[in-house]
């Protein structure tokens, strides 16, 4: 079929032609020709109309005209004004959209299938003649009591419900005297107690007979963490218009602190610097292959070797009778020495009273010293800040105007720090909380890798590879 | 002997429980832990020995004691916290689904949480809770500034901005100012109640500044202002007891109902109570008795007793300082704590109304005596009044006595603001600025000083009559009547006993004598302490006179300075950095690059 396109064109308007002159030929006498030679629009047009009258009830003609219309008989001016209609009530006023008018259920039809298995609806639910005879009754008044009673219970509930209190006291109003005599009591169960009252009796009495138990704060809790002040006094040489003395302290602080800094990084990168070479590709394949392999080619040999130097163990021989005799007497007899030596060492001690008592000053002054010692370092560490969980605390940056900075009026004042950030490093220095690195979860979704079809190269069975496939099996 | 005891069945292991850990058994998320442990005072501690308390675990964990994790357990609160988890379950379930009834339903019993308990378990006196209050202050008041599209809840917010402002109502009603101190951070206040001091810093009226989540974490410091605003809420009711006040603050003379639906007008009462600028509505007039400081037969306690009686008295004279003192506040110029700051000196103040509601007198008003202006130069002056700049109010205030106005005029090259809360040791070195504000905090009166100040007494008379001046003639008749005794007349017979001249110079010799008996006193045990001691004062004393000549030197080349060329320069080399050797110069070049 190796044609040009033109050729092609040809060739199909040949076939056309062709198809043109056969006429189809029909046989008459059979029953499925009918269906093709007669006309039966019109009867199909009716049935459509009555199947469409049956699905939407009885056709317009046929309905009673009551409902169809309405007598209008109230005045226009009774109706009340409408004011402008919001987006929301337009909406509502069309009422639903056209096009979602194929999804409601707007037939008329009954369901054919008489036993089909479906939900009844709750007027259909139960025995349809113990159903009669309770309609019966309604219909003469009467109606059992449970229902009343649950009516009434609603009725109730809601007048509830809208009698309930809001909460007494909102966390914005502050009415009473907490240190007063109100707060000193405490509400136990559903008993006032006064504070002062609970000894220790009473607390007990109360988690006996109400199982309720008031538990005090630990002590512990109350002790001061630290002994810092929660606002700091501010260096003179912060303020927005300093003495030259001070201000000149303070920059020089601060030009400490970062040259410090500097040199750290300096330092880590000089440390750093040999770790952080670029290295090839290649070479890190090779640095690979190599770490991987390591041990794996060399490793039976030497362990030939260790085999072959192991010396063969001889079994111990069991003591005889007579050595383990002579054994348990020379222990007995060493015991015996160290008693007596110690003996007359605690009798020569005599003699060396006075050293002893020397001793015994000698370690007394000490401990002493070294209780001084603890308590001074314990009275140090509530000046620093703890080491409260994985991260040390880092102390905020000096804040200091600049000498062009300062302008020496109010309007100019160029402003440092952040007194939130003062007030988070405050609480991290006097260990209320644990310094800590902010953590974000970084959701890290896993690549999928396509090839582009018209990239990769097609797979399956190629049409010239057929016969190659095929001869083998022949 | 019993069975022998296995590793970490004892002592400090028992002690300690670990963060992980303390979560299982509250069966709480890691937030409601850390706000729980906020509420209630719980803090992480550091172990002794972290090997023991870890048991063997040698990585650093965040510890708490076992006993505070128990007592936690027992919190009321507990509950509080799985109710909201189960209500925000329900809401997210009928948010989803759209069913806006049952949303409107939750709502309403939305389960709410009182820390009243937690503030009364914490401080159980007034005073711990005093203790405890310079944080509080100063994260409300940081907090009553942020921008309502913060991720903190509006309504704290603006109890914050209310809590605030009763207290601030409460130190002008109460006088309570002692201290103020601007720094390039914020001002500090240092406010005396019930003779605590508590220091608070409230940071400039300028732009909010956002922070990163690195620098702070906002849900932490959330947590703490919500109890804060407890605590703040029940510590200003009693102070408003306390000196007579109703509280929640009326003003006088405006009405507002309680249950009014009226937004805007609730709105525009509470920004006339923000204004500061009337006093409040009190509940019992009652009458002010002065304070006398009892007196104690003590021989060595006499010159306490009359520092005592000193400080009392310049802490009287700074209640009534602006007493009879018209200012009027310039735009420019930070409304509230000039506001607060005068108010609570008891001086009067307005300000355009265009600014902020409750200004009382306009400009034009001639009985205006200071004018608070913070801009080079001003069109229209009038004659009657002073123009200073802001920093005159809170110099003053340090200083505890009215400054002369002469070098706080507008466009003047103000003195240096200096730092009131600076304490120093023996030997230090003391910039004469500060001696002076020492000597005059004291109670003293240097004799240059005395005179400006008399000047500025007659021109404020010419104005109104002030009480100031009644307090300078005091002590000036005091003086005469002391030097009388001394010139009686020599006419009579029996002639007065004359008064010994004391020996000055042979009791100083023999002090200094004693001194250096005491010194050899001194057992070997102590003495190098001691000389150690003496050693560091030297050096200090030294340091300080080195100090002292240079800045004579500095002020003689700036005299000449100021003689050749204009104020304005002037301002510019006071302010450039002087290389105190060579290698400060370079230092201070390699700031600037920096």
């Amino acid at each position: 079929m190796a044609t040009s396109t033109l050729g092609a064109a040809w060739l199909v308007d040949e076939s056309d032609k062709l198809n043109k002159k056969k006429p189809k030929r029909i046989v008459k006498h059979k029953k499925k020709a009918w269906r093709v030679t007669s006309n039966v629009e019109d009867v199909e047009r009716f049935l459509e109309s009555k199947r469409l009258d049956e699905r939407l009830g009885a056709p317009l003609e046929d309905r009673p005209s009551d409902s169809l219309f309405v007598v209008d008989t109230k005045t226009e001016a009774d109706k009340p004004v409408k004011s402008e209609p919001t987006k929301k009530r337009k909406i509502k006023e069309i009422g639903p959209l056209r096009c979602y008018a194929i999804l409601t259920p707007n037939s008329a039809v009954t369901d054919p299938l008489k036993k089909r298995n479906r939900v009844r609806r709750p007027e259909e639910r139960g025995d349809p003649l113990l159903r009669k005879i309770m309609e019966e009754r309604r219909a003469n008044g009467k109606i059992p009591t449970r229902f009343l009673q649950s009516m009434k219970h609603h009725q109730e509930n809601v007048e509830a419900l809208a009698k309930k209190k809001k909460p007494e006291r909102l966390r914005t109003t502050f009415d009473f005297d907490l240190w007063g005599d109100a707060g000193d009591s405490l509400m136990i169960g559903d008993k006032k107690v006064s504070a002062l009252d609970l000894s220790d009796e009473l607390k007990t009495y109360t988690m006996e007979k109400m199982g309720k138990r008031i538990y005090s704060r630990p002590p512990t809790m109350f002790k001061k963490t630290t002994g810092l002040k929660p606002v700091e006094y501010p260096h003179p040489g912060t303020s927005y218009n300093p003495t030259y003395q001070d201000h000149q302290a303070l920059l020089k602080e601060a030009y400490n602190l970062e040259t410090k800094e500097m040199k750290e990084e300096v330092r880590t990168r000089r440390r750093l610097g040999p770790m952080l070479k670029k290295i090839p590709v290649q070479r890190k394949e090779e640095d690979w292959w190599s770490e991987m392999t390591q041990g794996l080619g060399d490793d039976e040999e030497p362990a030939k070797e260790e085999e072959e130097e192991v010396p063969c163990v001889r079994p111990t021989k069991p003591k005889t009778r007579k050595q383990k005799i002579r054994a348990k007497a020379l222990k007995w007899q060493d015991m015996r020495r160290k008693k007596l030596k110690e003996a007359k060492k605690r009798l020569l001690e005599f003699d060396r009273l006075r050293s002893i008592r020397r001793e015994i000053r000698k370690s007394e002054e000490l401990t002493a010293k070294r209780i001084e010692i603890r308590k001074k370092e314990k009275e140090a560490k509530m000046f620093k800040p703890a080491m409260l969980g994985r991260h040390k605390y880092v102390p905020p940056p000096i804040e200091v105007n600049l000498s062009e900075e300062i302008t020496g009026t109010l309007r100019g004042l160029k402003t440092e720090g952040h007194v939130l950030i003062d007030r988070y490093k405050s609480m991290q220095r006097r260990n209320i909380i644990e310094p800590r690195i902010r953590q974000t979860v970084v959701f890290k979704y896993k690549h999928k890798v396509f090839t582009k079809r018209s990239h990769s190269e097609p797979k399956g069975l190629k049409v010239g590879n057929r016969d190659k496939d095929k001869t083998p099996v022949q | 002997m019993g069975p022998m005891k296995k590793k970490y069945e004892a002592g400090e292991a028992t002690k300690y429980i670990t963060r992980a850990q303390a979560l299982k058994k509250l069966q709480l998320n890691l937030k409601d832990f850390r706000r729980l442990c906020i509420l209630k005072g719980v803090y992480p501690r550091e172990p002794n020995n972290r090997k023991k308390a870890q048991k063997g675990k040698l990585d650093k964990k965040t510890l708490y004691y076992v006993k505070d994790i128990r007592f936690l357990s027992h919190e009321p609160l507990i509950w509080k916290f799985r109710d909201f988890k189960v209500f925000m379950r329900k809401m997210k379930t009928a948010m989803e689904k759209g069913d806006k009834e049952t949303v409107a339903r939750l709502k309403e019993n939305k389960p709410s949480m009182k820390l009243d308990h937690l503030v009364k378990e914490r401080y159980p006196t007034f005073m711990d809770a005093l203790n405890d209050l310079d944080d509080c202050l100063t994260l409300c008041f940081f907090y009553s500034t942020l921008p309502r599209d913060t991720k903190v809840p509006a309504n704290l917010i603006s109890l914050c901005r209310r809590l605030t402002v009763e207290f601030l109502h409460y130190v002008i009603a109460a006088k309570a100012l002692r201290k103020v101190f601007i720094s390039v951070k914020g001002i500090y206040y240092q406010v005396e109640i019930k003779g605590q001091p508590v220091t608070m810093l409230i940071n400039h009226q300028r732009g909010f500044k956002p922070t990163s989540a690195s620098d702070v974490d906002y849900r932490i410091m959330t947590n703490f202002v919500d109890f804060y605003t407890s605590m703040l809420g029940f510590i200003n009711f009693r102070l408003y007891h306390s000196i007579n006040l109703q509280y929640p603050p009326k003003l006088p003379g405006i009405t507002v109902k309680e249950d009014a639906t009226d937004e805007d007008a609730v709105e525009e009462y509470n920004e006339l109570v923000a204004a500061l600028n009337s006093s409040l509505v009190t509940n019992v007039p009652q009458a002010e008795e002065e304070i006398q400081i009892d007196e104690f037969p003590s021989a060595e306690g006499a010159e306490k007793l009359e520092e005592a009686k000193r400080e009392a008295e310049a802490i009287e004279r700074l209640k009534s300082l602006f007493k009879g003192l018209k200012f009027f506040i310039s735009r420019e110029v930070p409304r509230e704590s000039v506001v607060f700051v005068i108010r609570s000196c008891d001086g009067e103040v307005s300000w355009d109304p265009s600014i902020f509601a409750g200004a009382t007198y306009d400009e034009t008003d001639e009985s205006i005596t200071h004018q608070i202006v913070d801009r080079p130069s001003v069109d229209k002056q009038y004659l009657s009044r002073y123009y200073i700049q802001p920093q005159w109010l809170f110099d003053c205030i340090n200083f505890r006595r009215l400054l002369p106005v002469e070098d706080y005029f507008i466009g003047a090259n103000l003195p240096p603001h200096i730092s009131p809360f600076v304490t120093e040791r023996l030997g230090d070195y003391i910039p004469p600025e500060r001696q002076m504000l020492l000597a005059l905090q004291r109670g003293e009166t240097l004799p240059a000083e005395q005179e400006e100040e008399e000047e500025e007494e007659e021109d404020e008379s010419e104005d109104d009559s002030s009480d100031e001046e009644e307090e300078e003639g005091k002590v000036e008749k005091k003086e005469p009547t002391k030097s009388q005794v001394v010139k009686e007349k020599k006419g009579m017979k029996v002639m007065r006993g004359r008064v010994e001249m004391p020996d000055v110079k042979g009791m100083e010799e023999e002090d200094k004598e004693h001194y250096k008996f005491r010194e050899l006193m001194i057992r070997n045990k102590d003495k190098r302490l001691y000389r150690s001691m003496m050693k560091n004062r030297r050096n200090r004393e030294r340091e300080a006179k080195r100090l002292e000549n240079k800045r004579k030197q500095h002020e003689k080349e700036e005299k000449s300075l100021k003689k050749s060329t204009s104020s304005g320069k002037a301002l510019t080399a006071k302010w450039s950095i002087q290389p105190l050797s060579a290698t400060s110069d370079t230092q201070t070049k390699k700031m600037k690059m920096m």
